[in-house]
Order: C-alpha cells, then sequence, then structure tokens
C-alpha cells in the first residue's frame, strides 16, 4: 500500500515536470535518454565517493585506534551525513567534468 | 575517436544502474526482509546460568532512560529474568548505559544483588572477554546471550570462543515484518555492517 502510494506520488511529480519541461520551458523530449545517462553516472560517482568515504573512515578509526591511546568506534562513520555528503560531492564533480573541455584521447584539451 | 574519459564513465554509468536497481529492489520488494529471515538466528529460551544483555553502543536519554535499541535489549533481559530462567542479570556496554539498564531492571522488580555490570568494553569481543572474567569464578558457562538480530550470529561465536554455551535471545532487530520502503532499507544497512563487522572479526582472528 505504502509503497504503492510512493511510487504513484514520484509517478505524478514526474509527469508533470516533464509537461513543464517539454510544453513550458521547451525541452527536447529526445534528450531525455541521454539524461537518463547522466543521471546514472551521477549516481556512479555518488557511489564512489561513498565507498572511499567510508573506507577512508575505516582506515583512519583503525589508524587511531592502533596508535591512539584511545579507543574509537567504527560506528563513528555509521551516519547518515556520509550519505549525504557523498551526494554533493558526487554532484559537484559532475558539475565540475560538465564546466570543463572534455579531454581528447592524447591526453591533451 | 573516443574520448579518453569514455571508458571511466560507461563504468560510473553500469555502476549507477547497479546502484539503482539494487535501490528499488530493496525498498520497494521484499528481498531484504526475505534474506533477513534467511539469516535470522532463532531464539532459544531455556533456564541458564545467567542472562547477558549486551551494550547497543548507546547511553541513556533525559528521561534516565537508555534509549530505543538498548531500551528493548535491557527489557527482553528483564522479562527472561522475571520469568526465572537464570538467577543472575547482567548487563554489558558503557557505564552510563549500565546504569541507565541497571535502574530500570530495579524499578521493575529485579533485586539490586541480582543485577551485575559489566563496565568498560567497546567491542563484542571485548564484551566476551570481560564477561569471561566475570562470570568465570561462577562457572557459569550457559548463558542467555541477548543482542540484536544481525549482531547475535557474531556475538555467539564470539561468546562460544570465549568459552561460553550462549543461548541466543534475539531483540531489538530488524522487524521482519515491517515492509516499508524506510524499513527496509535500515535492514538492509543493518545486514550490510554486521556482514563488513564478520569480515573484519574473520580478517583479525576473532571468529
Amino acid at each position: 500500500m505504502r509503497e504503492g502510494f510512493l511510487l504513484v506520488l514520484i509517478g505524478l511529480t514526474s509527469a508533470g515536470a516533464w509537461a513543464v519541461g517539454a510544453r513550458r520551458l521547451g525541452l527536447d523530449t529526445r534528450a531525455l535518454g541521454a539524461a537518463a545517462g547522466r543521471l546514472l553516472e551521477s549516481l556512479g560517482v555518488i557511489v564512489i565517493f561513498l565507498a572511499a568515504n567510508l573506507l577512508v573512515a575505516g582506515l583512519l578509526i583503525l589508524t587511531a585506534r592502533s596508535v591512539g591511546p584511545r579507543f574509537v568506534s567504527l560506528y563513528l562513520a555509521d551516519d547518515v551525513i556520509v550519505l549525504v555528503l557523498s551526494v554533493l560531492q558526487g554532484l559537484a564533480f559532475q558539475a565540475w567534468r560538465g564546466a570543463s573541455p572534455l579531454p581528447r584521447a592524447d591526453g591533451r584539451t | 575517436m573516443i574520448p579518453a574519459t569514455a571508458s571511466p564513465l560507461r563504468s560510473c554509468r553500469l555502476l549507477g544502474a547497479a546502484a539503482l536497481v539494487l535501490l528499488m529492489v530493496s525498498a520497494f520488494t521484499p528481498a531484504a526482509n526475505f534474506l533477513d529471515a534467511w539469516i535470522a538466528v532463532p531464539s532459544v529460551v531455556a533456564p541458564a546460568a545467567a542472562i547477558v544483555v549486551l551494550g547497543a553502543g548507546g547511553g541513556t536519554l533525559d528521561d534516565g532512560l537508555p534509549d530505543a535499541l538498548s531500551l528493548r535489549r535491557a527489557l527482553r533481559g528483564i522479562l527472561l529474568y522475571r520469568a526465572g530462567l537464570a538467577p543472575v542479570l547482567v548487563f554489558s556496554g558503557s557505564a552510563a548505559e549500565i546504569e541507565g539498564r541497571a535502574q530500570m531492571a530495579q524499578r521493575l522488580g529485579v533485586p539490586a544483588a541480582a543485577v551485575l555490570r559489566a563496565p568498560g568494553s567497546h567491542t563484542t569481543r571485548d564484551e566476551a572477554a570481560l564477561l569471561r572474567e566475570l562470570l568465570g569464578g561462577t562457572g557459569a558457562r550457559r548463558i542467555l546471550l541477548v543482542t540484536g538480530e544481525q549482531h547475535m550470529i557474531r556475538a555467539r561465536r564470539v561468546f562460544e570462543r570465549a568459552g561460553f554455551e550462549p543461548l541466543p535471545v534475539v531483540a531489538g532487530g530488524s522487524a521482519h515484518g515491517d515492509t516499508s520502503p524506510r524499513a527496509r532499507l535500515e535492514l538492509i544497512r543493518d545486514i550490510c555492517q554486521e556482514f563488513l563487522a564478520r569480515l573484519y572479526y574473520r580478517a583479525a582472528g576473532y571468529l
């Protein structure tokens, strides 16, 4: 019941966004495929940032445990803010990439 | 010519697609609940020498009571004691958490002499070693081990290695029956977190 409601809710607002984009803003609906590709790229980058954050957190905490005088819990990194900040990192990286000219295969821009 | 960034971007796209599929399957299908039910350790409630309630990494809230997870474990232990399943109720965890639990136990009718405190441990392995010291002299081997659902698999093995015969009593785990997307995502997070903890314990030789 709840899952169905949430999916319908997201479907409705997505349809609304499509209508506003296509009719009011004049966006090209054929570009939706490319946009979906960019979305998946951004998700992939966010996953990489999240994994890197958790890995580095684990290494830092284990290092602190072995050299420091006090116990440091691995649960220190167990916070939803890590996910939120990873999303921001991923989006910022993608924005940076989008604002930069693509490098050529020979490495020169 | 294919730009030099094409291959990493393709990998990112695949990774993003995998993450999206995993997110949707975890949130909107019963996969998480099935996985949870499959790996769950069933509770075994039987007479034992002691009831050991493991710490939940929490303290007490403003009202002096333990926080939600810690409270559920403590209540489970108190109910086991009140059912006459063991003569001793042991609380483990941080000093503040133990004190909150002990005071609650006494208010709920557990005699002060029956409550043992095992403060000073930070990890499951520490808890097992500390309780071995605390209970070793009493000859208590068979214990009712109270902890969360996902934590139980690792905790039981660690306590077996410490020389105990733990009877698992699950408390404060994620509910199998809660099918909201939020509950399912929390369940997947807990399962993944405990899986990583087990990997770490194996790599460190604790299991």
